[in-house]
């Protein structure tokens, strides 16, 4: 199978500019790739590699502008769609561009599909109806008061030590408690489900052992709220409710399907919201008038949602199976082909986005951003995630203006589906803890 | 000035933008989709009816200034 013709070269812009003001040897990001053998680097691309974590964007700016749907060898191969149309045309394709049976490259390994993520239409809405309300950006309007208290709490718990690791500290616990409250679970036992899920991502490719092992504990404690909630004779009216008295065409779900709908929401709470806010505190760190206009005008943090989940995607890229013999964007897919729609690289596609790899508030298409997918799987919870988010930041730029790295931030090993800190240690002057309004 | 409203319904998949940036102009029915707005806009709606418009990451919306 042959990448798509070398004659594409040239349609795009050349290599971006290098963002200005960036301290050397921070980040690794900046779109040069001068390789003479770009044709190699498609077909050993491997997104699980230490390699490919180290320089992400470097890496999917080389390639995209060398050939926007490429192929690699790695995983039993795959294509690799690199360039905003692409990604978009086979976002919304959903018959051509399947989820089912897996959204991973390599598949997830899970026994069954995770559902609404890996299902196709007409399914996938049926499937969305169950919890889509719960997630209405009133609903998540409604819950901004809460997830800014939980952070005040969170940030009281370190802010008189003078540091911390902002990242263990406040962007993993807040999304995942919120998402267990949310369910009606038990939020104070929220790090097993956070190891569970950051093990189910992030191992799963290099320690397959770890991971299952993770997958298991945690489809046993599901198991283990549905037979309780069961005997309790009331569903309730929270979310995981809603999944237990999920219907699709007036068949109520079936035990495993409520288990990996449930398996999806802590997937989407526990993972992503906390990857982007750590990549955004990690690049505010080092650009202080950034930072500075942030913290002059409070509200900005609003409109600035989309240009961070533009730069700061943290998951790089979703997999689909092609159903039928076609051609696309000038390459011959096969039945059967596996494709990663690479959601990271249309955001930084210069096409779209002049000097994409600048953080620039003002920018105007911002809105274009796919952080979140688009067509019909695009994230559920996307409200509740900018939420969280911009509550997240505004606590953080509030109460430790002057934070800076303290120590060597961490990123997960693994940015196959998530490119995320897993450690950010910060320093900041102390301040006092203040009073946490309303009732928990 | 006037305008109007295209709205393409296979492509509304529900993500509520639109009602979110132009809640005058764009309603969403039960489950969260738009519901076909009014081709013609008010003229005090024209703003609200290009920032909906603009919202969609689905481009379902189309607003023609005739």
């Amino acid at each position: 199978m042959k990448s798509c013709s070398e004659s594409r070269i040239g349609q795009f812009p050349p290599n971006p500019p290098e963002a200005r003001r960036r301290p050397a040897g921070l980040i690794k990001e900046d779109a040069r790739v001068s390789t003479p053998t770009d044709t190699s680097v498609a077909q050993n691309f491997d997104h699980h590699s230490a390699e490919f974590r180290e320089s992400a964007h470097e890496t999917l700016a080389g390639m995209r502008s060398r050939c926007p749907v490429a192929h690699s060898e790695q995983h039993g191969g795959f294509w690799a769609l690199l360039d905003y149309q692409s990604v978009f045309e086979a976002s919304r394709d959903d018959d051509l561009f399947n989820s089912y049976p897996s959204v991973g490259v390599p598949a997830s390994g899970a026994p069954f599909p995770i559902i609404p993520i890996e299902s196709d239409p007409p399914l996938t809405q049926k499937l969305r109806q169950i919890t889509i309300k719960a997630f209405s950006p009133g609903q998540a309007e409604a819950l901004r008061p809460l997830a800014r208290r939980m952070a005040t709490q969170m940030v009281n718990e370190f802010i008189e030590h003078g540091q911390c690791d902002v990242v263990g500290e406040l962007t993993t616990p807040l999304p995942a408690k919120l998402i267990l409250l949310m369910l009606g679970f038990d939020e104070s036992k929220y790090l097993q489900w956070v190891h569970w899920v950051h093990s189910m991502v992030h191992d799963r490719t290099h320690d397959q052992e770890k991971a299952g092992a993770a997958v298991m504990e945690m489809f046993g404690e599901i198991y283990k709220n549905m037979a309780e909630r069961r005997e309790s004779g009331d569903f309730g009216d929270d979310v995981f409710g809603r999944i237990l008295g999920g219907q699709v065409d007036g068949v109520p779900l079936d035990d495993s399907q409520i288990l990996m709908y449930t398996v999806l929401m802590m997937l989407g709470g526990m993972d992503t919201t906390s990857g982007l806010t750590g990549n955004v505190l990690f690049e505010l760190a080092q650009r202080p008038e950034l930072r500075q206009q942030l913290i002059d005008d409070p509200e900005l943090i609003k409109n600035a949602t989309d240009e961070f989940l533009r730069h700061c995607t943290p998951t790089l890229g979703m997999a689909r199976t092609v159903s039928r013999d076609a051609e696309f964007h000038g390459c011959q897919l096969h039945a059967g082909d596996r494709a990663i729609l690479m959601f990271a690289a249309a955001n930084r596609d210069p096409a779209v986005f002049e000097d994409p790899d600048s953080i620039r508030l003002d920018r105007e298409n911002s809105k274009k951003q796919m952080a979140f997918g688009v067509g019909m799987h695009r994230c559920l919870g996307s409200h509740l995630a900018r939420v969280m988010f911009q509550e997240m930041v505004s606590e953080v730029l509030e109460r430790l203006p002057d934070y800076r790295l303290d120590g060597t931030p961490k990123r997960f090993e693994d940015a196959g589906e998530v490119w995320a800190m897993r450690e950010l240690p910060i320093a900041f002057s102390p301040g006092p803890r203040v009073d946490v309004g309303g009732e928990q | 000035m006037t305008v109007r409203i295209e709205f393409d319904s296979t492509h509304c998949a529900g993500h509520a933008l639109c009602a979110a940036a132009g809640p005058d102009v764009y309603q969403l029915d039960d489950a969260g989709y738009c519901i076909p707005p009014e081709p013609e806009v008010a003229p005090e709606l024209i703003d609200q009816a290009y920032r909906g418009a603009e919202a969609c990451p689905e481009q379902a919306i189309t607003v023609i200034d005739d």
